[in-house]
């Protein structure tokens, strides 16, 4: 029998979002493709940062864990590294991923472990009442910038193509079956793969909505894209703010962290035997 | 004539290599059959500044270093001037009359740095009537003989066995080993460097010191280490599966050695980004099923504040080890000091369960980190291991440490069969330990969240789910408390004073508890070894103290602090350091003994 969102749906309670808010789009495309992917929930482990979408675990019935603001990568890089064979997400917002975790975000794509990165992009932090997040364009008012935003958005595509990232996606949340589709195709990939989701936010950034998305999104399948080619990959990214491609800008074949390294050819390090460790030859090794 | 008692000291400039001969030098005496403490003073440079080796070696343990030297190998000018005063009478300081003469003069001015000294020091340190000396034209007998006036040191090594007339033939075995990788030409040299210093020394000044090493007979098998190195054994044997960590000084040996044996006992070790990362993954994969370890020093602790809090919330194991060095912020970082024991206790926002320890020397180190990675299963919590660098870069032999009483404890884990339908992470229990599943495992797929949750891990800010929540979590503490074993007095219970101390200030006041005895001091000695929870029986123990005084390498007194907090008693007498300096049995025993007189 093959498995459906109600499978990957907690019995708990439900999202407590903002009506219309592109949150609810990334949890059905991801349940739906937990579902189409036919993952068994209890091997599924699902790691947010701290954020409107990063409340997400709450209504997931896989094993889930809420970690801290920006944190979710290293998180979730040791639960994988401890136990490689589980289906690895990791949900974050822009905050958590190009703000107070950018440093762990380059890092983990310079080391590739085999996990998906689903960012939910919607330019405000919504949490903390609509500040502007790392990725608002110059100008852009909110509490924290009466006057307007000072600085330069955050290109993450293009940060992530100049940074070995082996898959580099972009989905919109107005759109579920590209975005599922999407979110299957990183699952499929052997390696970190950054999906960045174009997400509304109806209360605080009213301006960048599903009518300026639904204009200004394009397939990139669609439009002939080849996504092997970096230096292509590279002009599109920086389409931006004129046109918004959405789909894969780029999939690399690489090796993964943990393919490289013995210690992770005897199955899960978890499912280890550490009974009876024996450590004479150190012992040994130290005496003469 | 002492036989196999000595205090050696190497003294040259960073990048001379002190470290290697010193190595050798230590090695050849567990070889011989000697035990020893070894540890080195050196200034965050890499190259120029003048760095120390003190290697202590005796026929039974050893408990401390002691800086009143028996003998001296000084490789540069700087080191005669400096401790020629530290030499014991009888003694001896071998040095390069090219380098330190009556004439030299201070070529380079380092401020900060290095000791200025002019022709009439030099002549005043050359002059010691009570003391031997013994030139060895290390430098040149080094061009002379393999060409290269680095080898100086392997040609002072050589001189120092002759005087010590000990044979040769062991220090060429270990050239031989130290050297082969780096190709037959290098062993050569450096086999030549070390005869000819052993030759020039045996001509020259031949059997006139007062000292002599000798092999000792049937000796204990034994292992030389230091204490990060033996903690990353106590780890391993305890199953030490995963350890992510950034380099700093003086933890940073705990990433190298785990790394060293990652593939060997196939553990996962990483050197990551920051040390926000490397707590943070340590977290994700203790929650995950595997034994994990942090270590740093103080400055990446406090980086790693957040996460701690994290791992008390969502119950994760997970073991740090904090190598202290003194700050505040950079503070010096080749030294040693006992100033984080607030802040490991403290870190991080909220109330949760942790638990906070610190070894007094390299054998219970090894214990206690094994112990570590038991509780933090046992009790769902964060670990924390605090040591200093005196303890973790001091060297030890130490006998083949027993393990087979060791077991491995994995608390409440359950098996895959052991999980019920329903199950809950969180659930409220009588003795506040949750039952714990793992990622992976069917039907026991919960929420591990950083908010307050219900038995389920579900968010909740509900009064009465929050309030239950919170106290079966804090409950644990007492139970840990409840198990902890209680402090003991060491030496005679009626003793007219009671040293009080934690960490590795032990070593020492352990030695200067014995030298106050053997003059007629009555001392004895209590060593707390856990803070947090505060271990049981301090009290006790202190209210039938004539007059306790606190040791502790910093200025403030934390841990009499903690123990005025938690025990209800002011210890008055304090014997405070904070120079960046490790406690000498000999500073402690002068304090006491003033105390005497007041």
């Amino acid at each position: 029998m093959l498995r459906t969102v109600k499978d990957y749906t907690s019995t708990e309670g439900k999202p407590n979002w903002c009506p219309g808010c592109g949150d609810f789009g990334i949890e059905m495309a991801m349940k739906q493709a937990m579902a189409q992917l036919d993952l068994d929930p209890d091997k599924v482990l699902l790691i947010s940062g701290i954020g409107c979408g990063a409340n997400m675990p709450n209504w997931f019935s896989t094993y889930g864990f809420i970690t801290l603001h920006g944190r979710a990568l290293p998180v979730a890089t040791g639960a994988h590294l401890a136990s490689h064979e589980l289906s690895v997400f990791v949900e974050a917002g822009d905050g958590d991923a190009y703000g107070i975790g950018m440093g762990h975000f380059i890092h983990a794509m310079r080391r590739n472990p085999n996990m998906v990165y689903i960012v939910g992009n919607n330019t405000v932090y919504g949490l903390t009442l609509g500040q502007i997040s790392p990725t608002a364009a110059k100008g852009c008012k909110g509490p924290s910038t009466p006057f307007g935003n000072p600085d330069l958005p955050v290109n993450p595509i293009a940060l992530a193509l100049a940074n070995h990232c082996s898959f580099v996606g972009r989905g919109y949340a107005g759109n579920l079956p590209h975005l599922i589709n999407l979110i299957k195709a990183a699952h499929q990939h052997k390696g970190f793969a950054l999906v960045d989701v174009l997400q509304p936010c109806v209360t605080y950034a009213k301006d960048v909505g599903y009518k300026y998305y639904q204009d200004l999104t394009y397939d990139l399948q669609e439009a002939g894209h080849d996504k092997t080619n970096l230096e292509a990959a590279m002009k599109r990214a920086f389409e931006v703010p004129e046109k918004y491609p959405i789909g894969i800008f780029y999939q690399e074949e690489r090796p993964l962290y943990e393919e490289e390294l013995p210690q992770f050819k005897k199955g899960p390090l978890v499912s280890h035997d550490i009974s009876n460790v024996d450590i004479t030859p150190i012992f040994e090794e130290y005496s003469s | 004539m002492k036989i196999n008692e000595l205090n050696f000291m190497i003294g040259g400039k960073a990048g001379e290599g002190i470290e290697v001969p010193g190595n050798m030098f230590a090695k050849l005496c567990m070889k011989a059959g000697l035990w020893l403490n070894a540890t080195r003073e050196f200034y965050s440079v890499i190259k120029g500044y003048n760095n120390i080796n003190q290697i202590r070696v005796a026929e039974q343990p050893v408990k401390s270093h002691i800086n009143r030297y028996d003998l001296i190998l000084a490789i540069d000018d700087e080191t005669v001037p400096r401790y020629y005063k530290d030499v014991v009478p009888g003694g001896g300081i071998i040095y390069d009359p090219s380098l330190v003469s009556a004439s030299s003069v201070q070529s380079e001015v380092r401020p900060g740095g290095a000791l200025v000294y002019d022709a009439t020091l030099m002549k005043e340190a050359l002059s010691r009537e009570d003391i031997n000396y013994f030139p060895v034209p290390m430098s040149d007998l080094a061009m002379e003989k393999v060409g290269l006036k680095l080898a100086k040191n392997i040609v002072g090594i050589g001189a120092t066995l002759a005087l010590l007339d000990y044979n040769v033939q062991p220090l060429l075995d270990l050239i031989v080993k130290t050297f082969a990788r780096k190709g037959d030409d290098v062993v050569n040299k450096n086999i030549d460097a070390a005869q000819a210093g052993y030759n020039y020394a045996r001509e020259k000044f031949s059997r006139e010191f007062n000292y002599q090493l000798r092999n000792v007979k049937n000796p204990v098998k034994k292992f030389f280490a230091d204490g990060n190195e033996v903690m990353v054994f106590g780890a391993i044997k305890s199953g030490l599966k995963f350890v992510s960590e950034y380099p700093m000084t003086p933890s940073s040996s705990i990433l190298h050695t785990t790394a060293k044996y990652a593939q060997k006992y196939n553990i996962s070790v990483n050197h990551v980004e920051d040390e926000l990362s490397a707590m943070n993954m340590a977290v994700g994969a203790g929650f995950a099923g595997a034994r994990s370890l942090v270590a740093t020093s103080g400055g990446g602790f406090a980086l790693m504040t957040e996460a701690v809090g994290m791992a008390g919330m969502i119950e994760a194991p997970v073991v740090c080890i904090e190598c202290q060095r003194p700050g505040p912020s950079s503070g010096l970082p080749t030294r040693s000091g006992q100033g984080d024991l607030r802040q490991v206790m403290h870190a991080s926002q909220g109330e949760f369960p942790r638990i906070v320890m610190a070894p007094g020397h390299h054998e219970e180190a090894f214990y206690m980190v094994h112990e570590a990675f038991n509780l933090a299963e046992r009790y769902q919590c964060p670990v924390f291991i605090i040591s200093e660098k005196y303890l973790s870069e001091g060297y030890a032999t130490l006998p083949y440490l027993k393990t087979d009483h060791l077991r491995v404890d994995r608390g409440k884990l359950l098996k895959e069969s052991e999980i019920r339908a329903g199950y809950k992470r969180y659930q409220i229990t009588a003795d506040g330990i949750p039952p714990r599943a793992i990622p992976g495992q069917k039907g026991g797929a919960h929420l591990a969240n950083t908010y307050e949750h219900l038995e389920s891990g579900y968010s909740t800010e509900e009064v009465g789910h929050v309030t239950a929540m919170y106290e079966r979590r804090m409950k644990k503490i007492e139970l840990i408390e409840k198990n902890l074993p209680a402090a003991e007095l060491e030496g005679n219970p009626k003793a007219d004073f009671t040293i009080v101390c934690w960490g590795g200030t032990y070593m020492p006041a352990s030695e200067a508890m014995d030298m106050l005895n053997r003059d007629g001091v009555k001392t004895n000695l209590l060593h707390v070894k856990y803070m947090l929870p505060f271990q049981p029986g301090v009290r006790e123990i202190l209210e039938h103290c004539k007059r306790p005084v606190l040791v502790e390498g910093n200025y403030t007194g934390l841990l009499g602090g903690v123990i005025a907090e938690k025990a209800g008693i002011d210890i008055r007498s304090r014997i405070l350091d904070y120079s960046g300096r490790p406690f000498t049995p000999d500073k402690i025993y002068e304090e006491i003994k003033k105390l005497t007189k007041k």
